[in-house]
């Protein structure tokens, strides 16, 4: 019963923060950037080479879009539930058996978080900057700079929310200020 | 609400006195209860030490049963028993030292004032210089003709000890019910005098008082069922020895028969009689006085059981119980009588479960209550159970904590003693609780061999689940885990907050 509710936490903290990245890159929302999410991508993610005619930039969005974010968000989605599904599995066999024991663990939870993040920045790499089809369409400085630091820290947070809501309370004292936060 | 007593007589019915306050505190015991002793060997050990159980018992109940302070709920079972039990009354020596002069019998009877005719028969019937003169400030050594006669002659309905029944078969006339059971060895002296003896005199009075409904006598006779060695020679004859029991016990049975089948009205309306096959050997033999501390015995446990079914049967039933082991060769649970008749695991239930969280509280939690208690502030189960229940964690906590510490050390010694000791006279072993897991019995040693381990290994915890015989129980993890999620109900308060969780999250 607990694990079903933990389950279920951790899907109420994913599936927003995936449906987030979803919206912003699939739906057309007026009051984001520029209008849409075609000329959104154009305009803050394309390489801007003023050579490249209108038609072609509308087209690169679109690939960067199907073939890019498309795949990059069901990976995400997968990797960040496979590697929550872990650290809340591995907490339940740590024989965590008396007080003032989880929190030896507290490096464990930090290689989670680290591992956590690196590897939805490799995840970016891999599907934005390195896929054959897309690579040569995305501007270098903005990957590096605003893709990558903007993913260190949406999923910094994602996974510290997640630690928050699905790490049992037996656990908690291995999660860094959770103690302190939750206080049930 | 029925008025329930307790009295165990001579040294044997204290050592089940001191079983009985164990078994109450595992939760299988009356609402409410007066328990005391009968022994004339006021400074013997097993009295001591059963006087020490019930003031410490009533001393860590008021810690985790005070309405509104301290409270562990209506619905948990241990400590439910309210030994009301008097600080310092809790035994009765029929003859108490007159200064310099230790009491004989020839002191009570007033022997020189008697007449000529009368020193004569007193004479036929008692020994002249071995029992007339004997010194009884340690007991009756077991003669229970002596025993018989100094007990009867010195109880009287305004003595404060005695008091309580009294005042109790009066409030029976108002349709109160009140059931008294008497423990005590079949051999030996105080016990095998003072069992019939107080019995008899008890349904007197009632008969006396025209008490015909509403009060219960019950009783429970331990048959010889351990064995010590010979006495030095120069002591044989006014001491007590164990080839001497089997003897005593068919005259005294041979009594009981005859005296069951001439009374018109039962002086008991439930007898349990115990035995053991073949004897427990001790090791060690006192006499008398400070030294006689003989370890808990396993039948004792069944004395225990029985009063604690004779106080809660709805209905008394007459009759005289046995009960048999399923195998020669072991003991299990399955060997432990049954208390309630809609639940037959219940005693199972309640001692294993009480052990796993005396154990718990001893290894894991304790530390943490107190001289760790900063390492732990912020965990859930400690801000749960005992922060915002109000309690702050200061050096009168610590004191608390400590005394329940001892109450569950005391059991557990207890309940290894039990184990260990018994285990001689069982081929395959006793299989209740794995005591050796907690505990050390070294069998050379004079007095009690059997010591707690000062502090358990790691590998000895991981055995935490299994200490239980015959049952998968959670492990420490599993306990912990369900101390972290412990809702404290509202019924609950103060220490007993706490208590209360952990005793639920040791449930097997």
């Amino acid at each position: 019963m607990r694990f079903i509710k933990t389950i279920i936490w951790l899907l109420l903290v994913t599936v927003p923060f995936i449906l987030f990245l979803v919206a912003v890159s699939f739906f057309d929302w007026d009051f984001i950037g520029q209008g849409n999410h075609i000329s959104n991508i154009i305009f803050y993610i394309l390489d801007q080479n003023p050579l490249l005619a209108n038609e072609l930039r509308y087209q690169n969005a679109l690939d960067v879009l199907d073939f890019g974010i498309f795949y990059l968000l069901i990976y995400l989605t997968i990797f960040w539930l496979v590697i929550n599904i872990i650290w809340i599995t591995i907490g339940e066999f740590l024989n965590i058996d008396r007080p003032s024991k989880a929190i030896n663990y507290i490096w464990l939870w930090s290689i989670f978080f680290i591992v956590c993040i690196t590897g939805t920045l490799i995840m970016n790499y891999l599907i934005l900057y390195l896929k054959d089809d897309i690579w040569h369409f995305i501007d270098k400085d903005v990957f590096r700079w605003k893709i990558q630091i903007f993913s260190f820290f949406y999923t910094a947070i994602y996974f510290y929310l997640c630690s928050i809501f699905t790490t049992s309370r037996v656990m908690r004292p291995a999660v860094p200020l959770l103690n302190i936060i939750l206080r049930n | 609400m029925t008025d329930c007593y307790y009295l165990g007589i001579g040294g044997t019915g204290s050592k089940c006195v001191d079983s009985y306050i164990y078994t109450c505190a595992a939760g299988l015991g009356p609402d409410n209860l007066w328990i005391g002793m009968v022994d004339q060997d006021e400074g013997n050990g097993n009295v001591e030490k059963a006087k020490i159980n019930i003031e410490n018992y009533q001393s860590v109940r008021k810690l985790l049963r005070s309405p509104g302070l301290n409270d562990i709920s209506k619905k948990i079972d241990i400590f439910k028993t309210n030994i009301v039990t008097p600080p310092g009354q809790s035994n009765w020596a029929p003859l108490r030292d007159t200064g310099s002069t230790k009491p004989t019998l020839k002191s009570i009877f007033d022997f020189n004032a008697l007449k000529e005719e009368m020193q004569d028969v007193i004479n036929c019937l008692y020994h002249p210089e071995e029992e007339l003169m004997l010194e009884l400030d340690e007991g009756f050594r077991g003669r229970p003709s002596i025993g018989a006669s100094a007990i009867l002659s010195r109880v009287q309905e305004n003595e404060p000890f005695w008091q309580n029944i009294f005042n109790s078969i009066d409030s029976a006339k108002g349709g109160k019910q009140v059931r008294i059971f008497l423990v005590s060895s079949i051999f030996g002296g105080t016990g095998a005098s003072g069992f019939p003896s107080i019995a008899r005199l008890i349904r007197g009075i009632l008969d006396k008082k025209g008490i015909k409904d509403g009060v219960h006598i019950g009783g429970a006779l331990l048959l010889p069922y351990f064995s010590f060695p010979k006495p030095p020679e120069d002591e044989i004859g006014v001491v007590a020895y164990s080839e001497s029991f089997l003897e005593q016990t068919r005259g005294a049975l041979d009594y009981y028969n005859r005296l069951f089948e001439k009374e018109k009205i039962k002086t008991f309306d439930q007898l349990y009689l115990v035995g053991w096959d073949p004897l427990i050997p001790l090791k060690n033999f006192e006499k008398g006085g400070p030294n006689q501390n003989n370890p808990a015995l396993l039948p004792e446990i069944f004395t225990a059981l029985a009063a604690s079914k004779f106080y809660t049967d709805p209905q008394i039933k007459d009759g005289i119980y046995h009960i048999a082991r399923n195998d020669e060769d072991s003991f299990g649970w399955q060997d432990l009588p049954t208390i309630d008749d809609n639940d037959n695991k219940i005693v199972k239930k309640n001692i294993a479960q009480f052990t796993r969280t005396a154990l718990a509280y001893r290894e894991i939690y304790y530390p943490f209550l107190t001289e760790k208690s900063k390492k732990a502030k912020n965990e859930s189960w400690l801000r749960n159970t005992i922060l915002r229940q109000g309690i702050t964690l200061n050096d009168e906590t610590d004191m608390q904590f400590t005394n329940i510490l001892y109450y569950f050390e005391s059991f557990l010694e207890w309940i290894a003693t039990m184990v260990h000791y018994s285990n001689e006279g069982i081929k395959n072993g006793i299989d209740l609780v794995d005591v050796n897991q907690f505990s050390q019995f070294d069998s050379t040693h004079v007095e009690n061999g059997v010591s707690l381990s000062e502090k358990l290994r790691d590998q000895q915890l991981k055995q935490f689940g299994n200490i239980i015989a015959d049952t998968k129980s959670g492990n420490l993890t599993k306990v912990f885990l369900r101390m972290n999620y412990a809702t404290v109900p509202k019924d609950r308060a103060g220490i007993g907050s706490f208590i209360g969780a952990l005793y639920e999250s040791c449930k097997l």
